[in-house]
Formats: structure tokens, C-alpha cells, sequence
């Protein structure tokens, strides 16, 4: 386990090179930059701007000056935001982010897999309708038209709660809401799928032929197979999730990390570009690793390469 | 078990919220905004919520280029002017002298203090100006100082000792400062942020962040610094150390950063706000008939700028046919709806004029007709195009925005309806793509839209002049070149408004762009807010503003 | 063999029908089967695939998915019609009672839970034990069927354990709470030849030594031939000849069944023997042929058989066989009368 853990972070570690490099490449490959204004710069200026930033050093030595300072997680300064470093950037909206995110999630997985086992022990009848319908909404419905149909619900016509924001515990209701719509139907759907799989099995039969009750079959017996495909989906999703919405977090002002993903870009502020799309493959090459781990726990068919069993 | 319940339970609620959503009126936002305006009668609680948009790029004057960062610096720091109501008044300078020849300014500071109780000097402005002007400060609107005496040689580098740049502390209470030219609205100039003072001690022991934390951002206007929450809030208390306290009606300011223009028209019909700007656009009609709206001067032109490097832009008869056969009242009316007025002419109003409380645009008039379709087709058969025929493909060019992509829209249909021109297509790019078209001259016909920095004609008119960068679509006239250096090297007032009116108007006989209309700004402001000044530069001002009783 | 005529027997299937509903139509897997089963015998259910003897056995079980339904009938266990119960009652019967293991038991043994748990499971649920009774009584049973280190692999996983020995864990399982029935499901047909035996032969031992009945289900008569008292032979949802293994064997009077024993491989038979299937297909349960459902297939068939269905004709000794060449006013028939062609000549018994 040890030997596979070693591996597995070293892989990480080239794949976090790999994207450092590719992105470093495609964002100087967009024209534009950091500093372009309808008013634009007097030339001396902007030369002065460019020295400071060392925008104006050849290409190859402003990647490795990069790859030096965030060896030290030292993501550099913003170009758009003087008052904060891209490091500011990331530890401002992250723990909101993930707050907002990590509340979602929570909803997504309870209501997600008691809808499907629900659904998938009532095969075609009204609670499987129902709950399909439901998933069906929170599928194709956009996150950005569910945001604005609770604001305008909950906050404009009845004064329930807040429109936006961020801070108090009913802030974080309607975001949450909507943030988990998709996820909650995604994961419903699987677990009905994967249950109705898995009750078909010749093992469950073999549970009920014991006397069983339906409650230890469906838990004890059934449930643990259902449960190992959606862990996998996990994984991408918790990284997707916790790094924060963009259009979630616009539409309720949240201060959180997702505006960046799009905004630095927009923005041509390097340095952010860099800094949240590393973190964000930190964060998804992390989980998927976890996942798997615990994959080699949860699953006794599964042997993590080299180890003991 | 509960499954059953569970799901009973989730459908019951959902129906329930769905039900009372459709039935029962406004919600709770009438009544909040009941209640007799007070005659005069202060509420208890003083706090002004507005939401300023983004979160701002820094908080440091001599860095900030932007209006969100605007209305926070002009609610911290004071300059030697303000500009209010009432009109440009003096702030930190009580009194100034200027000098026969005009080159000369003499400000006699008021005693002040700075928000920590040390007093501001003359020494403070020498300072903040200098630092600005210093190629290291990498201030991106440090050519704001260039009127100043070798101001834009010391920032282009060309000088290095900062002593040679034309403003001096001649003792604490006294600044002089020198012009490379006379220019009139300098003084106007000395109220923008760019200009302000900073307290030195605070700068140079933190130089990189001292405008990062309530802890070290030192100031001297209505408000200080009490949280900056990054993304979410600035919070804003008043200033007790500031020289007109007495004038600050505000206990407290709260700017919120809600981007989302849906999002921040609730939360003000909610209450949650008490005054914001721009409301959606499809909001306006409605905004407008219930009474919720108010437009104020905007100093800004939306226009189209011609290549007149490419055919057949090169004529003159061709570009005054296509700005001719727009009806601008249309567009204004019926696509933008904020109010606007169509423009005739380039310079916007609200610029005042030589005579005091005149204004430039009225006195300059209108340079053409609106929708004068039949002017524009005879000079289109002139130029060898009847009906439209025999011109060569036209693009528009505009970056990414819904407004924009409409109005390019109604252009496009305008010029195939009443000039017959059948081949006009339009194209879209993302902003700093866009920006690097218009740069390069990759354009037939670009959108462009400019606020003005400072309140004289030269601000817009400045961009036409052959040597400009700015002047994209590479028009030149000497003439106007003449005529522009002509207004800049003069005092005379009279003689610059002349000079700049014959400028004007043979950048519109020429129709080197085609305007379309002076922009505005919607603003929805409850009843209760009293007094904020919005500056037609853009930025709110709340050092007057208070709450009413409601 | 079967012990003495007890009171009563354990097991009565009266009239037992039981449908499938499909987009197509209702599927009549098991279509008005009677038979008993008695304490301590070994009842073996032949047929070919599709016959209705897996049906029949889930139908006891009332294990039947959810597409089907009995439609019909009753099935006493000791006096107790297990239709009539509700689900939390059968649940007590199952595993405790009556007992199956299935056919594959590579699929049958739940891949993330260790052969302790899965083992205990039932005992615990059944027995109020502790759980180190209930280990113990795990470990005796594994034992019991052969499993050698049974204490160490109580922890292990069915992946770690191989065919035949997963078969032997399921029929642990099924016995750990000494059922009064067990019903074992094609329990060898997954398995090689040679497990095949060692299996039969645990089967043989286990019966005794807990005096319990089997139902054995197949489609093989040399795995029933070891192991049964008397035998059911099914064909299309029905039964068309049952009777005790000597009387099946030797003395078989419906044409499936002959059909069956001469398909049989001989280990004695001369060389160039051609095997002798029966010709056809299986009966379609959705539109099944009118009259005898064997009658497609039949050498022997007539007009009637066309027609009507046939009634059990009683051959004395439990024997009886529904098939209209036992009508005394039925033409005699050119049996098989050669020695050779004497079907079931095995060494029974």
C-alpha cells in the first residue's frame, strides 16, 4: 500500500507538471494580456508594467521562474487585483467555496441515494415516477434558471430569505439548493440503476432464501454493491463542487473561487489562470487518488497493485 | 418507514411553495418601501447600502483607473477640489492663485487631518503626486499629471530626479504647482482621484499594501476604512477626524459587490439595497412606469469608428451616408432604453462651456439630422454607390455583449432598409481580442464607447488628433491637429471653447465616426436616500448623502 | 428410500399454478402441479430447461420475481399453507424451515461481505445466539461440508474460495440452521464431473445425519439416480410421470420419460451406439399446443392427444403417469421390448 501510495503521488506530481505546462502554453498563446484597456497605456507606461511582471522576459524563463515559485506555493501576485496575491485569492474563496460546496454535496449524496433506493424498490410504481421526474428536473434544468427561480420565489415574492450574499445560515439555503440539483439527480439515477442491477443478482436471492428481512437485504446486502459505482463519481465531482460554481456563486454574490476559473481568463490575469487551474487538478488528482484507496478498502475483489491483501 | 412519508413529505412542500408563489401579491417589498418621506426628519440608523458592482482592484488612488474604485476613493480621501452639486468646490485648498500666464497655481491649504490626527500638508500632495508620476509606482493613469511640468517626461523616464517635476511644497500649508501649458480645467482635474494626497509615512513604511487593510489605509475624506471582505463587502464608517465632519450626515456605508444585475434589482425591490445603478435593461420599462427610476448625466459617447484606411471609408460622402441613415431615436428608445439622448455630435453634454453654467453641447448644437435618409442616399449615388450597390462587404465589428450585438443589429437592418446595402455582416469577439483588432486596424466598422476623464471638451476631442494611438481608425486632418494644439496651449477659455468647436465640427463634417448616442446612467435610489451626488464621471458621491425617516 | 408412511406428509403442492405476465402474453411456467414430499426422502424434480422446475421450486420459497405470480393453488408445509402467510412470516420460514442453494455458486455468495459474516448472518437471524455461538456453529458447519481451516476462512471473501468449495459454503449456509427442507436447485450443473460426485455424495451424508428431506432439481438423471427416493418428471409446466426411483428407472410408462433415460450416456454401451435425443423443441409456454403438451414431440401420438389433455393413470405403488397410451381402450403399442432398447438399465439403487 505504501509502495502504491508513493507511485501514485509521484504520478500526480508529473500530471501537475503536465498541466502547469499546457496551460502556461495556451494562455500566452490567446492574444491579449493583463493590462489591455480601451484607455490604453501610454507605451513607456505599459513597458514599465510589463518589467515589473517580467512579462517582457522570453517565454521559457517565465516558465521556470513560475515552476520555482510554486514549488513553494508561491502562486505570485495578481494582475487584476493589486490588493491580493493569487495565494490571497485561493484561501479567500476556497474555504467558501468549499463550504458552499461541501453542503451541497451532503444533500446531493443523502437525498440522492435515498431517492433511487426508494425509487428502485418501487420499480414503476408512483414512487419511482415521481422520484425520476424529479431527477428528470434537476437534470435538464440549469443551475443559473433554478437560482433565479428560488430568488425570485423565496426571496422576491414571499420574504422568506435573503437574495443574496454570504454569512448567515439562511444565505447558504438557496445557493445549496440549487447548486445540488444536478449532482442529487445524477446520483439518484445511478442508484436506482445500479440497485435494480444488483437486486437482480443471484446473491440477493440467495439473501432472501436465508429469511432475510427486506431491510437487511436491501442494506446490508444490496446497498454496498449499489453504492461502489457511484463512489467513482464522486471523486470528479467533489473536486468539481468544492472548488466552487460560477454561476452559483455570481447570481447569489458569493465570495467564493469559481468567478475565477472564468474571469482570470477574461481578465488575462496570468498568474490567477495558473494558480486555480492547478489547484483545481490538485484537488481532482486528490480525490480520484482517495477513491481509489478507499475503493481497495470498500471492494474485497479489488487488490491495490504490489500490496498485501 | 419513512420513505413513503419522505417523498410525500418533498412533494407537499414543493406544490406549497409553487402555490403560495403564484397566488398573493408583491411580496414583502411594498411595504418596506411605505412610509412617509419625512420632511427633513432623520432616520435613527444612518447606513447607506449601495452595491458597487465588482470588487475593486486596489484602494491606492494613484493606481486605480475604474469607478468602482471611484466611489470608494472619493468616500476616503479629499483632494485640493470636490466636485459636487453644487458644482466644483474647494476641499483641502481653501483658496488657490493662478498666475497671469496661467502656468502658475498657488493652493492655500485649510487645516486638516488625516483619519490617524496627523495633519495634512502640501507636503502630502507633493508626495502622492510625485509617486504617482514614478515609472515604479506603475500608475496607469499617471498621464492625468501630464499637464504638470515635466511630469510625463519623469514617468516616460526620460528624467530621473523627481525634483525637476513642477509641484513643491513651498511650506505645509502652501503648493505650487507649474504646467508644461495653461489648461483651464486643471483645477477640475485636482479632484480627481489620481490627485490625491496620501499620508506619506503610511506609504513609504508600507509601500506595496498599505491600501490593503483598515489597519494601515490612513485617509483624510468623509469615511474611513473598516472591513474589506474580499469579493463580499466594504464597509465604510465616518470619519471623525475629517476637517467637515459636520457635513457627514452618514454613519455608516456598505458597498456590496453583486455583479449579478438580476440578483441586485431584488435584493433592491426586496429592501436589501438602498441604491444601486444600471438595472437589467428589460427591467427599465417597468422601473420606469412604477416609478422606481432615475436617470443622471453620464459623461460618455456610444459611437461606430470608421477605417478610414480601408475602401471605401476613404470617402467622405460614403461615411457620411452611413451615419445619416440611422435613426437614433429608435435605438434609444426602443433597444437601449436607459434614457439615452441620440447624439448628433461627439462631445457629450454636461461639459460646461466658456460662460459659466453654459454648456459646450448646447452651444455647439446638432452637426446633422437624425434618420436624414434622403440626405444619405444622394451622398451614397455621389459616391458612386446608388442604391447601395457596388460596395464592397462591410463588416461590423463589436465585442461580446447582448446590447451590443442589438444595436449592430438594428444598424445592420437600418443600412440594408434605407441605403439598400445588402452586404453588411457582423462579428463578435471576445473583449481583448477585440481590443487587439481595433489596435491593429483589422476592421471595417468597430463599435467604441468612451467616458470622459475630466469635465472639458479635450478629453474626448483629445483622441482625434493624428498622433493619438487612441485613434484607431487613423482619420487625420491638419486642421484639427492645429486646432487642438491651439486649445491646449492657450488659458483663454473663450479662445480653447472656440478653437474646440471648430474642431468638432469639422471632425463631424468629415464624419470620421459616426455617433450614436450620449450615454446615461440609470440609477434606482429608494425615497428615503437623500443627497448623493452622482458624478457624471461615473462614481457616486455620499460625503452630503443621509437617510430620511421611512 | 423412503421411510414409512408418517401422519402426514411435510410438503403438499396442491393444484400450484404459477404465470409470468409479459408484454406477450401470460407465460404458464407452472400449470396444475400436485406432488408431496415426506419426512427424510429425497424427492428429485427431472425435466429439460423451461420445464417449470425451477418455478415450482421458488414457488414453495414464494421467491418468484416480480414479473410473476402464483396464480393458483396451495402448498401445505406441515399443515401450514406457506401462500396464506404474510412476508414477514415467510421470512421466518425461509432459511429456517426450508432451505435452497442455487445453480451457479460463483454468482450466489455476495462478493463483498466474508463467508463469516454471510454464514452467521442466517444463524444469528434464526437462533438467538451470541456472535461467538454463532461462529462457532460456522466453524462446525464448514467442517461439516468439507472445508478444511474453517476457522481462517471464516475472514476470507468467496472470490478467495473456489467453485465446488463455494458450493459447499452455500449448502453450510442452508443447513447451519437445520431446515426441515431442503430444496437444492441444479446444484451440481455449474460444477465438473468429479465435484459433481463429492457433492451428491455431502448431500447423501448431510440427509441422514440431519434427517432432513431434499428436493433435488435437474435436468440429470445420473445425479438423481444417486441421491433420490422417488422422482417427478415435468414437461411444459406440468407433471407426466412420477413414481418411486425403481418404478421410474425400470419401469417408466411415459414417452418423455423414456425419452429422457435412453438420452442418457452408458458408460456399458457398445461402441458404435448412436445417443438418442429427443427430436424437437420445447413446448412455447406462452401458446402452448392444445391437448398433451408432449405431443409435438411423440412418436406415440394420436388423435386425442391432439385434443385433450391426459389424466394420471394410477400404476399402483405411488406410480402414476398421465399419458393417453395408459387409456385401457388405447392401441398397444410397439414398445421397446429388446433388452437394449430397455431404457434405464443403471444399477439403481
Amino acid at each position: 500500500m505504501l509502495q502504491y501510495t508513493i507511485r501514485r503521488l509521484l504520478a500526480i506530481l508529473v500530471t501537475l507538471l503536465v498541466i502547469a505546462t499546457l496551460t502556461f502554453v495556451l494562455m500566452h498563446c490567446i492574444p491579449g494580456g493583463p493590462f489591455a484597456s480601451e484607455k490604453e497605456l501610454p507605451p513607456p507606461i505599459l513597458q514599465n508594467i510589463n518589467a515589473r511582471y517580467h512579462l517582457d522576459w522570453p517565454l521559457w524563463k517565465q516558465y521556470f521562474d513560475y515552476l520555482a515559485h510554486l514549488a513553494r506555493w508561491d502562486l505570485g501576485p495578481s494582475f487584476k487585483y493589486e490588493s491580493m496575491t493569487v495565494n490571497d485569492i485561493i484561501n479567500n474563496g476556497f474555504p467558501v467555496s468549499a463550504t458552499l460546496g461541501g453542503i451541497a454535496l451532503g444533500i446531493a449524496v443523502i437525498f440522492g441515494i435515498t431517492a433511487g433506493i426508494i425509487a428502485s424498490m418501487n420499480q414503476y410504481k408512483w414512487q419511482d415516477n415521481l422520484v425520476m421526474f424529479l431527477a428528470t428536473i434537476g437534470f435538464s434544468v440549469p443551475s443559473f434558471i433554478l437560482a433565479s427561480l428560488f430568488i425570485f420565489v423565496f426571496s422576491y415574492k414571499l420574504g422568506w430569505l435573503p437574495a443574496a450574499l454570504w454569512g448567515s445560515p439562511q444565505q447558504v439555503i438557496m445557493p445549496a439548493l440549487a447548486l445540488s440539483a444536478l449532482p442529487t439527480a445524477f446520483i439518484a439515477r445511478m442508484v436506482r440503476s445500479t440497485m435494480l442491477e444488483v437486486l437482480a443478482q443471484d446473491y440477493i436471492r440467495t439473501a432472501w432464501a436465508k429469511g432475510l428481512s427486506g431491510g437487511l437485504v436491501v442494506y446490508r446486502h444490496a446497498l454496498k454493491n449499489a453504492l461502489l459505482p457511484v463512489f467513482s463519481y464522486l471523486g470528479p465531482l467533489t473536486a468539481q463542487i468544492l472548488t466552487g460554481s460560477f454561476v452559483v456563486e455570481r447570481i447569489f454574490a458569493i465570495p467564493g473561487m469559481g468567478r475565477h476559473f472564468v474571469t482570470s481568463i477574461a481578465n488575462r490575469d496570468y498568474t490567477t489562470i495558473m494558480g486555480v487551474t492547478i489547484f483545481y487538478s490538485i484537488i481532482l488528482l486528490l480525490a480520484n487518488f482517495l477513491v481509489d484507496i478507499a475503493y481497495a478498502y470498500l471492494d474485497p475483489r479489488i487488490k491495490v497493485a504490489g500490496g498485501k491483501e | 418507514m419513512g420513505k413513503k412519508s419522505l417523498t410525500l413529505l418533498i412533494g407537499i412542500l414543493l406544490a406549497a411553495a409553487l402555490t403560495l408563489a403564484g397566488c398573493g401579491g408583491g411580496g414583502g417589498s411594498e411595504e418596506k418601501q411605505q412610509g412617509v418621506p419625512g420632511t427633513g426628519g432623520m432616520a435613527a440608523e444612518q447606513v447607506l447600502t449601495y452595491n458597487n458592482g465588482t470588487e475593486p482592484e486596489t484602494l491606492d488612488p494613484a493606481k486605480m483607473t475604474g469607478i468602482p474604485e471611484g466611489t470608494v476613493a472619493y468616500a476616503l480621501f479629499d483632494g485640493l477640489t470636490r466636485m459636487t452639486a453644487k458644482g466644483l468646490e474647494p476641499a483641502i485648498a481653501k483658496s488657490w492663485d493662478v498666475s497671469e500666464d496661467g502656468l502658475t497655481y498657488t493652493f492655500h491649504l485649510r487645516d486638516a487631518k488625516w483619519s490617524n490626527g496627523d495633519p495634512v500638508t502640501a507636503h502630502d500632495f507633493e508626495f502622492a503626486w510625485k509617486r504617482a508620476l514614478d515609472p515604479d509606482t506603475l500608475s496607469e493613469y499617471a498621464y492625468q499629471l501630464y499637464y504638470i511640468k515635466n511630469g510625463q517626461a519623469f514617468n516616460e523616464g526620460k528624467i530621473t530626479d523627481p525634483n525637476q517635476v513642477g509641484v513643491k511644497a513651498l511650506d505645509e500649508k502652501t503648493l505650487e504647482v507649474t504646467l508644461e501649458a495653461p489648461a483651464p480645467y486643471f483645477l477640475s482635474l485636482t479632484s480627481f482621484y489620481t490627485l490625491f494626497p496620501l499620508h506619506r509615512a503610511t506609504v513609504e513604511a508600507h509601500p506595496d499594501d498599505w491600501a490593503n487593510s483598515p489597519e494601515t489605509l490612513v485617509c483624510n475624506g468623509p469615511f474611513v476604512l473598516d472591513k474589506w471582505e474580499h469579493q463580499a463587502k466594504i464597509e465604510l464608517v465616518k470619519n471623525k477626524n475629517y476637517w467637515d465632519a459636520d457635513s457627514v450626515k452618514l454613519d455608516k456605508v456598505v458597498l456590496t459587490m453583486v455583479e449579478e444585475e438580476s440578483t441586485y434589482l431584488t435584493m433592491w425591490e426586496n429592501g436589501e439595497l438602498d441604491s444601486i445603478e444600471q438595472p437589467p435593461i428589460n427591467d427599465i420599462p417597468r422601473l420606469k412606469q412604477e416609478g422606481k427610476l432615475q436617470i443622471k448625466p453620464y459623461l460618455g459617447v456610444y459611437y461606430y469608428i470608421f477605417n478610414t484606411k480601408k475602401e471605401p471609408f476613404d470617402d467622405v460622402r460614403v461615411r457620411k451616408a452611413l451615419a445619416l441613415a440611422i435613426d437614433r431615436q429608435a435605438i434609444v428608445e426602443k433597444i437601449t432604453k436607459r434614457g439615452e439622448k441620440p447624439a448628433l455630435a461627439y462631445v457629450p453634454y454636461g461639459i460646461p462651456d466658456a460662460e459659466p453654467g453654459s454648456d459646450f453641447r448646447e452651444i455647439g448644437g446638432d452637426y446633422f439630422k437624425d434618420n436624414d435618409i434622403e440626405t444619405a442616399k444622394q451622398l451614397l449615388a455621389d459616391a458612386g454607390y446608388p442604391g447601395g450597390k457596388g460596395l464592397p462587404p462591410i463588416t461590423i465589428l463589436y465585442n461580446t455583449r447582448e446590447d451590443h450585438k442589438i444595436i449592430a443589429e438594428a444598424v445592420q437592418e437600418m443600412w440594408k432598409k434605407n441605403l439598400g446595402i445588402e452586404n453588411v455582416t457582423l462579428t463578435n469577439q471576445e473583449w481583448q481580442v477585440y481590443l487587439d483588432s481595433r489596435d491593429e486596424g483589422n476592421f471595417h466598422v468597430a463599435r467604441a464607447g468612451w467616458i470622459g476623464d475630466y469635465f472639458d471638451p479635450m478629453t474626448f476631442l483629445d483622441m482625434y488628433v493624428s498622433t493619438n494611438l487612441q485613434n484607431d481608425g487613423k482619420w487625420s486632418n491638419a486642421e484639427y491637429d492645429q486646432l487642438i494644439a491651439a486649445a491646449k496651449s492657450t488659458g483663454d477659455q473663450k479662445a480653447r471653447m472656440e478653437a474646440m468647436h471648430k474642431a468638432e465640427k469639422i471632425l463631424m463634417d468629415e464624419m470620421a465616426i459616426m455617433p450614436i448616442y450620449f450615454y446615461s446612467h440609470a440609477v434606482c435610489e429608494h425615497e428615503y436616500v437623500k443627497d448623493t451626488y452622482w458624478n457624471p464621471l461615473g462614481p457616486p458621491d455620499f460625503k452630503y448623502a443621509w437617510i430620511a425617516k421611512h | 428410500m423412503h421411510k414409512e408412511e408418517q401422519k402426514k406428509p411435510l410438503l403438499e403442492v396442491r393444484g400450484l399454478k404459477t404465470s409470468f405476465f409479459t408484454y406477450a402474453g401470460e407465460v404458464k411456467a407452472v400449470d396444475d402441479v400436485d406432488f408431496e414430499v415426506w419426512p427424510g426422502e429425497a424427492v428429485g424434480i427431472v425435466g429439460e430447461s423451461g420445464c417449470g422446475k425451477s418455478v415450482t421450486s421458488l414457488s414453495i420459497m414464494r421467491l418468484i420475481p416480480k414479473t410473476g405470480r402464483i396464480t393458483a393453488g396451495s402448498i401445505l408445509f406441515n399443515g401450514v399453507d406457506l401462500l396464506k402467510l404474510s412476508s414477514r412470516e415467510m421470512q421466518r420460514i425461509r432459511g429456517k424451515e426450508i432451505a435452497m442453494i442455487f445453480q451457479d455458486p460463483m454468482t450466489s455468495l455476495n462478493p463483498v461481505l466474508t463467508i463469516g459474516y454471510q454464514l452467521t448472518e442466517s444463524i444469528r437471524r434464526h437462533q438467538r445466539v451470541s456472535k461467538r455461538e454463532a461462529r462457532e456453529k460456522a466453524v462446525e458447519m464448514l467442517n461439516l461440508v468439507g472445508i478444511p481451516n474453517p476457522a481462517d476462512r471464516l475472514s476470507q471473501y468467496p472470490h478467495e474460495f473456489s467453485g465446488g468449495m463455494r458450493q459447499r459454503v452455500m449448502i453450510a449456509m442452508a443447513l447451519s440452521c437445520n431446515p426441515k427442507l431442503l430444496i437444492a436447485d441444479e446444484p451440481t450443473t455449474a460444477l465438473d464431473v468429479t465435484i459433481q460426485a463429492q457433492i451428491i455424495e455431502l448431500l447423501k451424508d448431510l440427509r441422514s445425519r440431519f434427517s432432513m428431506s431434499i428436493i433435488l432439481i435437474t435436468h440429470d438423471l445420473g445425479v438423481v439416480a444417486g441421491l433420490a427416493d422417488r422422482v417427478v418428471v415435468m414437461y411444459g409446466g406440468k407433471i407426466v410421470e412420477s413414481g418411486n426411483i425403481k418404478d421410474i428407472y425400470y419401469r417408466a410408462k411415459h414417452p418423455y420419460t423414456w425419452g429422457l433415460l435412453k438420452s442418457v450416456p452408458r458408460l456399458d454401451a457398445r461402441e458404435k451406439k448412436r445417443l438418442v435425443p429427443i427430436t424437437g423443441q420445447p413446448p412455447d409456454l406462452l401458446e402452448p399446443p392444445g391437448g398433451c403438451a408432449f405431443n409435438p414431440r411423440c412418436r406415440y401420438a394420436m388423435r386425442i392427444c391432439l385434443d385433450r389433455r391426459p389424466g394420471f393413470t394410477d400404476l399402483g405403488n405411488g406410480h402414476k403417469a398421465a399419458c393417453w397410451l395408459l387409456h385401457p381402450e388405447a392401441p398397444k403399442r410397439v414398445l421397446p421390448v429388446n433388452e437394449e432398447e430397455q431404457p434405464g438399465h443403471q444399477g439403481v439403487g
